[in-house]
């Protein structure tokens, strides 16, 4: 069984080798690849999520665990690509049309990705039908939308209403400096992030 | 005894008593959008002076961040953190630096050629920044892509010659007169660490370069020493009464110990310099501050500008006062989503803003403003009916 705790310690470094190594010693002494990324990768990550939602560590050490368990990813991706069945759930995220902030937009990426989500990033300035068009195509089961401006906040909405009308069974959530829950209920959003921290648990929670 | 907005404000700032709660709305990006889109108030003739419109409504001026780009050559050196502003106290020269511009579009690419290497960047200045009033280019490609790009970087910062000018300063604080302070901008960084990580990186990438590239960050910030020595110095013989240094804190992106370690001690330091020139040190705390407040309190800052509560943050203005625990005056309150009908309803906007009143009573150490900024879509009247407010329950102390 992939030893959780070393992949932690890993994580915790930053040490992508270590994680590499680590995966690949999980998969010579017979492993699956789809055991190691969920009783070994993701469980651990998941610690380090919780432990930032605790204020006990920082976005900086979030960052480069997330990026030594891409590394770990890197090893399984083309074992796992030969797989029939999808390992991973998909999320779209973009910065809304007309707005080009993106530092919150690529912390939840970050997180979501250290969460085992396989993320879709569209950018900045992304218009509603590019939302809709990249779920469809990538099976998405979650769009995220950020925005920064009280003027490009809308776009949520019209995005929001856009995603129903084309019953895609997509849920949408979104986050930014002048959103809150209220106006997420307003205009129809599945769900509703304060900050980068909180949207893993607000995506996994929509998704049970 | 009469005392004008300016005075008024300076008194809060200093935590002195003084008559009513001084009210300064910023209104510059509301303007800039509504003018742009031709939305202004009906009232207000095609033209009319964004003080026009402030004295209509009947505050302070809220003269705080200055506008970056009255002509696209203002902020072409802004993806290094360098303006050239009208109201500055100061002009940056860059000594040994030969500049290369290229226009594409909306986008203007910048080289910066050295001898020691050179370095790029690229920034974006469109349409929809202009709808949205934002008087601010926007970075699309910072300069450190490489290692070797630090060095560059150093260079140009120890060679940067700062050229106090107080000319264009005096003038626009003349032009503000009894209406306001007129802040005179220092920097958006509060030192060398939060500079590299606001202009020279995007964030995510900050955070990874500070585990791949330590030597070369903190070698960057020893060469920019010098930089913010000559501001120090430019700033402490102005006429300034109140100087910006450092913007945009944040619980997540300054996280708590990268504040205490690289923003704190400098802040410390400012204040203490500023201080002994009997000048202010106001900050633009516009984020999420939950995390930083104890930090904050400590900072020696004068003015926390753009405290923004709930909705929009974690915190009520009760807790961010208590926090505080009356070493920092709080400018701002109202988050510019109470001023957006799609946002809250009228009703609900009286009710927040009595509640915000009553949390602020008994009024000493604030100057009540909107944080960050009156939206280009805010209900114009809800700004007067704040004016009324601040009329009715703002004699200090505030017994509501």
């Amino acid at each position: 069984m992939a030893d959780q705790e070393k992949f932690y310690e890993a994580l915790c470094e930053g040490s992508m080798d270590k994680v590499k190594e680590l995966t690949q010693k999980a998969l010579n002494a017979g492993e699956t690849p789809d055991k190691v990324l969920k009783s070994g990768l993701i469980p651990a990550m998941d610690r380090i999520g919780v432990r930032f939602r605790n204020n006990e560590i920082f976005i900086p050490e979030v960052l480069i665990a997330a990026r030594a368990m891409h590394a770990g990813l890197g090893v399984l991706k083309p074992i796992l690509a030969k797989s029939t069945t999808s390992t991973t759930t998909k999320v779209v995220i973009g910065t809304v049309k007309g707005d080009l902030h993106d530092i919150g937009k690529n912390l939840v990426g970050m997180m979501l990705e250290g969460a085992g989500f396989e993320v879709v990033d569209l950018g900045i300035d992304v218009p509603p039908e590019k939302f809709i068009q990249s779920a469809k195509e990538n099976g998405a089961k979650i769009i995220g939308m950020s925005a920064l401006l009280t003027t490009t906040m809308m776009q949520m909405k019209t995005t929001v209403e856009k995603v129903k009308a084309e019953a895609l069974g997509v849920k949408t959530v979104i986050g930014g400096a002048p959103v809150t829950e209220e106006f997420a209920r307003q205009i129809g959003a599945d769900g509703y992030a304060p900050d980068a921290a909180s949207a893993v648990s607000t995506i996994k929670a929509i998704l049970k | 005894m009469f005392i004008n907005q300016k005075e008024r404000m300076l008194k809060a700032a200093r935590g002195e008593k003084t008559d009513q709660l001084p009210w300064a709305p910023r209104i510059d990006l509301w303007y800039n959008a509504n003018s742009y889109r031709g939305t202004l108030p009906s009232k207000y003739r095609p033209g009319i002076a964004i003080d026009g419109i402030a004295d209509d409504i009947g505050g302070a001026y809220h003269k705080v961040v200055p506008e970056f780009r009255r002509t696209p050559e203002d902020d072409l050196n802004r993806a290094l953190g360098l303006f050239h502003l009208r109201e500055g106290v100061y002009r940056p020269e860059l000594l040994g630096v030969d500049r290369e511009v290229k226009e594409e579009g909306d986008t203007t690419t910048v080289t910066y050629h050295t001898p020691v290497g050179s370095v790029s960047c690229k920034i974006l200045y469109n349409d929809e920044m202009r709808k949205a009033g934002i008087s601010i280019s926007w970075v699309s490609e910072h300069a450190i892509k490489e290692p070797k790009d630090y060095k560059v970087l150093g260079y140009i910062f120890k060679n940067i010659k700062i050229h106090p000018d107080y000319e264009g300063y005096r003038r626009w604080q003349q032009e503000v007169g009894e209406k306001g302070f007129a802040t005179a901008f220092g920097n958006n960084a509060a030192g060398p660490m939060q500079h590299i990580m606001r202009d020279f990186l995007d964030a995510t990438k900050f955070y990874l370069e500070m585990y791949d590239h330590p030597k070369e960050m903190r070698q960057l910030c020893e060469d920019m020493e010098p930089y913010f020595e000559q501001l120090f110095k430019a700033f402490e013989d102005s006429p300034a009464e109140v100087i910006l240094f450092g913007a945009n804190y944040d619980e997540m992106i300054t996280y708590p110990p990268f504040f205490k370690d690289h923003i704190l001690p400098w802040l410390q330091r400012c204040a203490e310099r500023l201080h002994a020139k009997g000048k202010l040190l106001l900050c633009h705390c516009d984020g999420e501050n939950e995390g930083l407040l104890d930090l904050i309190a400590d900072s020696g800052m004068d003015i926390a500008e753009a405290i923004c509560p709930k909705p929009m943050t974690k915190c009520t203005i009760a807790e961010v006062k208590k926090r505080l625990r009356g070493k920092v005056t709080i400018f701002g309150g109202v988050p510019s989503v109470a001023l957006l009908e799609n946002s809250m309803s009228e009703a609900e906007f009286e009710k927040f803003m009595k509640n915000l009143f009553r949390e602020i009573a008994p009024g000493y150490r604030f100057i009540l403003g909107v944080s960050d900024t009156t939206p280009p879509d805010a209900k114009f009247e809800r700004l007067l009916r704040i004016t009324e407010m601040a009329k009715e329950w703002g004699k200090l102390p505030m017994t509501i």
